[in-house]
């Protein structure tokens, strides 16, 4: 027998919407909702479209508010002979790191103080990724760490709204804006880094580094939750709805692959040659759970190489490019991750705010306790598990 | 209608949007439903369809007033579940992780296997779909309700009628 596919899918759409009628509540919800926004204002539809004009938005905000904290020192705490082979930078900048008692609240605190919507402690239920950092790490080849921290002044919590249908302030939806991606330049002399403040919309920075002090924030592109800066600094790929190798001065150089409209990238890790690209591609249910996610590999010139897509919901959160090339796909669900210059770790900030280090066979080495950034002691990460 | 929905030049009133909700909003919502299979996730699209449209201040092109409500729903649909996620994340939102009730009743309906693999598709997918066989749209008509190209629709709708077939076969 002949199954008529396109007549069973008329058949059940007629079905599912059968007695289905727009009610005289629903109009009354309308009718109220309008009666409270003047006509003629400017529409704001959630959706990309308005990165634009909140492009003014996270100016200000990054300019006012954002530290780039010195963060922690790698002086080597243990002084083995070898270990100390790429000493890194003058240690003037690096013996102070943040002290505990003054460090902004990291991933799990949220914006500080009164102004943190009840709850927000509380990571999504089940199907949701963890919550999204205010605060993030960017590993320099050297091996010492830049900490970025939208949450020291409070930047977050003055900011912004999620779906807002109006313009009045809705201080109940307001959102921690908070880091999707960030990494530093190859010579360590700049840092980018995008921000997710608005739903998964965001704008990418480039802060010029002068030590570890910040010297400015200029913005390089709009609709960029995500990126990475490859090893040898020559390309930056970032992504929103599209998934583009750029140069980092903002010219476009090629486009990868994104096999169907609802995959939307929101991982990715350059091969320690810097001549590949793997990203994680994450579709979703209407309700905001996960619905599949990808992995794939590509070439820097768009060319695709890989697929896996039957990657499990949860994986991605971190992958590491093994020495011989192949790809190592960690399960869970950390905070954020990075792979050093050299792809011989991971540094991974779990989701209980421990640090830990992954080696590229595996081997999960815990560092030290983490939680809201208060570095205990600093370490070196260069070193052997 | 005419799939070309541009504003026009008449101030929009209380009562002409009361007109069109009464008009369209059913047929609005049957959608919204078909795409979010979602009956109260469906009702704050065309909610917020109307007051944007409201907030708009004036009327579609005579004609048109259809097809820009619809596209209005279409956008407020396709992409919302990443935004849910990202609001979850900025730890807004809480996301459930079980299908909605209405999701569920779906299980033990006639169509459950169809309605299961329809709601699997990614979002545009999903929407080329339901545009396609329920709306009874042209390519370019959900090209224009998509802010898509015509070819992109045409490779949606080939790849989502691959998809259920497959996806279908494997349970006969």
């Amino acid at each position: 027998m002949t199954y008529d596919l396109d007549q069973e899918l008329r058949t059940a759409f007629d079905a599912e919407v059968a007695g289905i009628t727009a009610s005289d509540e629903l109009w009354e919800r309308i009718r109220a909702t309008a009666e409270t926004v003047p006509e003629g204002r400017s529409p704001r539809r959630p959706g990309r479209g308005s990165v634009g004009r909140r492009a003014g938005w996270y100016l200000a905000a990054a300019a006012a508010g954002i530290v780039v904290a010195a963060a922690v020192a790698i002086t080597a705490t243990r002084h083995e002979p070898g270990v100390t082979t790429n000493p890194g930078p003058p240690p003037t900048t690096a013996t102070t790191s943040t002290p505990p008692t003054t460090a902004a609240p990291g991933p799990d605190a949220g914006p500080a103080s009164e102004e943190s919507p009840p709850g927000t402690t509380e990571p999504p239920p089940g199907g949701g990724d963890s919550p999204a950092p205010t605060a993030a790490l960017a590993v320099l080849r050297d091996g010492r760490m830049v900490r970025l921290d939208l949450a020291a002044q409070r930047v977050g919590a003055e900011y912004g709204r999620l779906y807002s249908p109006d313009d009045a302030p809705q201080p109940e939806e307001r959102t921690a804006n908070a880091i999707g991606d960030i990494d530093v330049s190859a010579d360590g002399s700049a840092l980018m880094y995008s921000t997710v403040g608005e739903p998964a919309m965001g704008t990418a920075y480039r802060t010029t580094l002068a030590g570890f002090a910040r010297v400015g924030d200029q913005p390089v592109w709009t609709n960029t939750s995500h990126l990475a800066i490859s090893p040898d600094g020559r390309f930056v790929v970032h992504a929103y709805d599209d998934l583009l190798v750029s140069a980092p001065d903002g010219r476009e150089l090629s486009r990868l692959d994104l096999p169907t409209g609802s995959d939307y990238p929101d991982a990715l890790w350059w091969s320690p040659d810097g001549t590949r690209i793997a990203y994680r591609t994450t579709s979703y249910h209407t309700n905001g759970s996960v619905a599949g996610r990808t992995i794939r590999v590509a070439r820097w010139d768009g060319t695709a190489l890989a697929a896996d897509p039957d990657a499990p919901p949860r994986a991605g959160a971190a992958i590491r490019w093994a020495p011989d090339g192949g790809l190592v796909v960690l399960p869970g669900d950390p905070l954020l991750s990075r792979t050093s210059s050299d792809g011989r770790w991971t540094l991974v900030v779990a989701a209980d705010g421990r640090l830990h280090r992954v080696g590229p066979d595996g081997e999960d080495t815990p560092l030290f306790a983490a939680t809201r950034f208060q570095y205990a002691e600093p370490i070196d990460i260069r070193a052997g598990s | 209608v005419n799939d070309t929905a541009e504003l026009g030049a008449t101030a929009l009133t209380p009562d002409w949007l009361e007109v069109q909700y009464r008009t369209h909003a059913t047929a609005l919502l049957r959608l919204a439903v078909l795409l979010t299979h979602d009956r109260a996730t469906a009702e704050d699209v065309v909610h917020d369809a109307f007051v944007s449209l409201h907030r708009r201040g004036q009327t579609p092109r005579p004609g048109a007033e259809l097809a820009y409500l619809r596209r209005s729903v279409v956008n407020g649909v396709v992409g919302r579940g990443r935004r849910t996620a990202t609001a979850a994340r900025a730890r807004l939102v809480p996301v459930p992780d079980t299908p909605s009730p209405e999701v569920d009743s779906l299980r033990h309906s006639d169509h459950r296997a169809l309605a299961g693999a329809v709601r699997a598709l990614p979002d545009r997918q999903r929407a080329c779909v339901v545009l396609h066989y329920w709306g009874e749209m042209t390519d370019a008509g959900i090209a224009e309700a998509l802010s898509i190209s015509p070819g992109a629709v045409k490779s949606h709708l080939h790849r989502a009628r691959a998809t259920l077939a497959g996806r279908l076969e494997n349970l006969r």
